[in-house]
């Protein structure tokens, strides 16, 4: 890493952890007051982490996704970026910014301590398909994760509401069936996201190992995942589930979609995607 | 007691509720899980390291094994989910065509259009008053709200005659339910054809040598298809292997092919690991080497054996080989760019510039010769002499024949496109009907839209707005709408 690069990361870091902490003060301890200041730490804080990408892929030649640090970065730039965009249009759902960030900034710690520096690229991670799959795929991530921080927003929502307890922190955000519809369009957004990056992820699988599809350990958890979001839609659809329920489903569902990005070789050890792994024995 | 038919149909209506399909995407999630989560078979890098589970386990391993959950995406259980769901996927397609239909107004568009007066009686509804100024009668008030709601790209259905009707927006989009259930049969298509239909072996040419069709040829043959077993007219030439240059260093090497496919020949310079594709066949160049020619003759001159023997000995390793029926072993290392530099011996690159060899003859234990030479000298032992005459480079190719690429690609676009049509551009809904008040019209508005109702309604709003703008151009005047 270059100290360009050390000192925005750890800049960015920095930033997105005061925020969770204001957003958390504010929260907790109803201080209403301190949210004004989260998106002045947010704001910068984007800016780096968008720098960190830029400088990292005109550094190595290619789209930055290899190695914890670089998926960090990645993954965590579309949560955010989408975060900020339901900000700009909603000011009120300040409150989703405490699932998003946070998150992102356990990612990126962990890719930090992990692998900061940029890896030697294989020959399989250099195709166009690879691009495809990794923006889909983040963009997914991005997505589901804002779904899930309007769930923990409306369940909170929710909460104040059947107990009769008014306060200008939850009567600011958007009726209980607005943040439903919104919830509901990430979950569709990251849906069509997911399923190109399924398809363009089998392409590449023919190009690199020769067969589309494989039962992988990261395809079949992907798979999975993908087909969660496809329950909760036909529970919506069909059965006609709303909020509390679909909220605590994205909830949940979010441990499915670490689990297929981040952490399968916690389970399996021998993945063919385990790139990194693999690079490092 | 219910006759065999009425069993069926109510099994048959049974089968298709929404409940039953969540039920068998939740069994197939759970079998995923399993094999997740339960030690796969094909997941062990070795069989010693499979049989080391085994004996670590004998109890566990021994009831995974008789379930079948060790190979759990062939097994009978994954099988009979997966034929359940495309079973039931179709049935439920099947039954829903009408309704998709319906739901575009395709069908029945005057029964929906039916009763839209009642909106009169809704306290929710969005109402307009315009005065009899510029509109002869409420026909033409309706006429000019369908053309402005045609203007932004709502379907009008039926005539607005009457003064009522319902405008659509994104008529079309039920068709996407079609589409994106449909593609996973597609993909299943796809994916069964490559399946049963992909062979796949090894060729291994030397430069100048040909494939046509000869199965002989192949080294080793890894799918056999179960059905279309015959390969298309398909022919092969490996011309010759060229070093690729980077500035004046040979780098990497290039194959370069001829192929004929049916009736079509295609010239082409393939990379190792990058496929090419043509048709059903696909051709990856999954390594180089050397094929040198080695002649053996008895000291007498008298050329007794020869051949070009296809050899590892591309990167620095050492291979072996036996003339038939004699006992030497013959052990080679080659060095394509010789050079020699503080006492030891090296390579520059890869291309055939300055060929040594080094060739070690053994019988048994004993080394009868071990020397470097270049081609064309000649190496004693016994009452023999070897010679490499000649050096080829060889490639051992992947050939790969398949059918399904086709319905599998069709799935994905028809999987992506019926996703976009039908979540991206959701239905939406207005129904509008005029009344006569005194001095002028009232007209009422009312939306919906599928999945985002209460969004919507900031939608309309705008919209309403707008045609009261509209309205508004035409003269006279008008009032209320989204505000009142
Ligand atoms: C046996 C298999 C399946 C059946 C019978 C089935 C049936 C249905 C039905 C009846 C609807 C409601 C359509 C409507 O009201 O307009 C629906 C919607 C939906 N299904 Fe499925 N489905 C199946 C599998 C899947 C799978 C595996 C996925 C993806 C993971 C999926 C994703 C969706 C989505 C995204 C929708 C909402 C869009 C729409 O309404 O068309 N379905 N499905």
């Amino acid at each position: 890493m270059s100290w360009v690069e050390s000192l925005l990361a750890w800049g960015m870091i920095y930033a997105y952890a005061l925020s969770t902490v204001l957003l958390l003060t504010a929260y907790v301890f109803n201080k209403e007051l301190l949210l004004r200041y989260v998106p002045f730490l947010m704001v910068p804080a984007f800016i780096a982490h968008t720098a960190i990408f830029v400088i990292r892929w005109q550094r190595t030649g290619y789209f930055p996704a290899n190695g914890e640090f670089e998926n960090a970065v990645n993954g965590g730039w579309f949560a955010i970026l989408l975060t900020l965009y339901v900000l700009l249009r909603r000011r009120g759902l300040i409150g989703l910014a405490m699932f998003t960030v946070p998150i992102t900034l356990l990612f990126l710690g962990y890719g930090i301590m992990k692998h900061p520096t940029a890896l030697p690229h294989g020959a399989a991670l250099k195709s166009s398909w690879l691009i495809i799959h990794v923006f889909f795929a983040q963009l997914a991530f991005g997505a589901y994760l804002v779904a899930a921080g309007l769930g923990a927003v409306f369940l909170l929502k929710k909460a104040k509401a059947d107990k009769g307890l008014i306060h200008p922190l939850y009567e600011k955000l958007p009726s209980l069936g607005i943040i439903d519809e919104l919830m509901f369009k990430f979950v569709i957004y990251g849906f069509i996201c997911d399923a190109i990056m399924i398809a363009a992820g089998s392409i590449w699988a023919k190009d690199l190992w020769g067969s589309y599809w494989s039962w992988d350990p990261v395809e079949v958890w992907s798979l999975s995942s993908w087909l969660v979001y496809g329950l909760s839609i036909h529970l919506r659809q069909t059965l006609g589930w709303r909020g509390r329920r679909l909220a605590w489903l994205y909830i949940f569902a979010m441990v499915g979609i670490v689990i297929a990005y981040w952490g399968v070789d916690f389970f399996v050890k021998n993945s063919q995607h385990i790139f990194g792994v693999k690079a490092g024995s | 007691m219910p006759s065999f038919a009425e069993s069926v149909v109510s099994f048959y209506t049974g089968f298709r509720r929404p409940r039953v399909t969540i039920v068998i995407i939740m069994v197939l999630l759970l079998i995923f899980f399993l094999g997740l989560v339960v030690p796969q078979k094909k997941l062990y890098l070795s069989r010693g390291q499979y049989d080391r589970w085994r004996t670590d386990y004998p109890i566990t391993s021994l009831v995974i094994e008789k379930l079948g959950l060790n190979e759990i995406y062939t097994s009978p259980l994954t099988v009979a989910s997966l034929g359940i769901f495309f079973v039931n996927l179709m049935v439920v397609l099947a039954h829903r065509i009408p309704i998709v239909l319906r739901r575009s107004y395709l069908i029945g568009g005057a029964t929906a259009a039916a009763g839209i007066e009642n909106i009169r009686e809704d306290p929710t509804s969005l109402k307009i008053f315009v005065d009899n100024v510029s509109h002869a009668d409420k026909t033409s008030v309706s006429d000019s709200v369908a053309v402005f709601l045609r203007g932004h790209f709502w379907s009008v259905i039926g005539r607005p005659a009457g003064g009522s009707f319902l405008a659509v927006k994104n008529r079309y989009s039920p068709f996407g339910f079609l589409f994106f259930h449909l593609s996973f049969l597609l993909c299943l298509i796809g994916g069964l054809l490559l399946h049963y239909t992909r062979f796949s072996g090894n060729l291994v040419l030397t430069e100048g040598q040909e494939f046509h069709a000869d199965m002989s040829q192949f080294r080793i043959i890894k799918n056999d298809p179960k059905i279309f077993k015959a390969l298309p007219d398909f022919g092969l030439s490996l011309i010759r292997v060229a070093p690729r240059y980077e500035g004046k260093v040979g780098t990497d090497l290039d194959v370069i092919i001829r192929m004929k496919y049916l009736q079509e020949n295609l010239d082409a310079v393939m990379k190792v690991n990058e496929p090419i594709n043509k048709g059903a066949i696909s051709i990856l160049a999954e390594d180089i080497g050397v094929s040198p020619l080695f002649v053996l003759r008895k000291k007498s001159g008298e050329e007794i054996q020869g051949g070009y023997f296809s050899l590892k000995i591309l990167r620095g390793d050492e291979d072996s080989f036996k003339f038939p029926g004699l006992p030497y072993r013959i052990s080679v290392r080659f060095y394509p760019d010789y050079y020699e530099h503080d006492g030891a011996t090296d390579t520059r690159s890869l291309e055939i510039r300055n060929p040594v060899l080094r060739m070690r003859v053994e019988l048994g234990d004993k080394v009868l010769y071990d020397a470097f030479r270049r081609p064309g000298e000649w190496a004693s032992f016994g009452d023999y002499e070897l010679s490499c005459r000649d050096i080829r480079y060889w490639v051992d190719f992947l050939i790969v024949r398949e059918y399904g690429n086709v319905p599998l690609y069709l799935g994905f676009f028809f999987g992506a496109a019926g996703l976009i049509i039908r979540l991206v551009f959701t239905q939406k809904l207005v129904r509008v009907h005029v009344a006569e008040t005194c001095g002028g019209y009232k007209l009422f508005i009312k939306g919906n839209s599928e999945y985002y109702p209460q969004t919507f309604a900031g939608e309309l709003d705008g919209i309403v707005s707008a045609l009261k703008a509209h309205l508004l151009a035409e003269g006279g005047t008008v009032k209320g709408g989204a505000t009142g």
